[in-house]
């Protein structure tokens, strides 16, 4: 089992030219792990405890249509 | 972003995919990471883990598609941004089903992100550090990085 502490961190970074606010850190459940990367953790016998999870807004997202 | 869309614009990168095995897993992260790093924001946020930029409601979305085979493909509306989406398949082309490539590219454009500060040897080093896997792959590491600043970010 591997431990991934990741408190090195900044608050804040930039990703694609915007900036993620990091909320707190976070334990994944294992009752997520169905969905989750928990399972895949798991497959390669590894957890990661204390992810930090980004903010993103939604608003950017570019429309779609079926190809022709 | 929904499954649906999700789908149809992953399937102008892949014929078939599934989400069965661990390998497509990490395609399906690594891809969208760096789609999403050319410019083509599909609004999935990625943190750092044990194999890079993973985004966990990536994985949701792409559970939920049913049958890859009935997706139907997509475009973009703006044309500015399906040009990026076209360019990006493109020089995915001859990396796409290279996990390594994928792994290494999108971990060292998250850390030189996160650390900016950092040198190459430095980043070089900590995806080294990753794993057994990496150990050893020092040069191969680097010439990924050298191809890899190539793509206009």
């Amino acid at each position: 089992m591997r431990l991934v502490l990741d408190t090195k961190r900044k608050k804040l970074f930039n990703i694609n030219g915007e900036v993620f606010k990091i909320e707190k850190d976070e334990k994944i459940p294992i009752s997520y792990s169905i969905f989750s990367m928990v399972g895949d953790a798991l497959e390669k016998k590894s957890r990661i405890y204390r992810i930090k999870r980004p903010v993103i807004s939604n608003k950017d997202i570019p429309k779609v249509r079926f190809m022709q | 972003m929904n499954s649906l869309v999700l789908g149809g614009i992953l399937k102008r990168v892949y014929n078939s995919f599934s989400m069965e095995t661990f390998e497509n897993r990490l395609k399906l992260q690594k891809v969208i990471y760096l789609l999403q790093c050319s410019g083509v924001n599909l609004g999935y946020p990625f943190s750092w883990y044990l194999h890079g930029p993973y985004s966990p409601e990536l994985t949701k979305d792409a559970y939920l598609i049913e049958d890859f085979s009935k997706v139907k493909k997509l475009e973009f509306e703006d044309s500015e941004i399906e040009s990026k989406f076209k360019g990006f398949i493109e020089r995915l082309s001859n990396h796409k089903d290279d996990v390594f490539w994928l792994e290494v590219s999108a971990s060292i454009h998250l850390l030189k992100k996160l650390y900016p500060q950092k040198s190459e040897e430095q980043v070089v080093d900590e995806i080294k550090n990753k794993g057994v896997d990496f150990r050893n792959r020092g040069d191969e590491i680097r010439k990924i990085w050298n191809e890899f600043e190539g793509w206009s970010f």
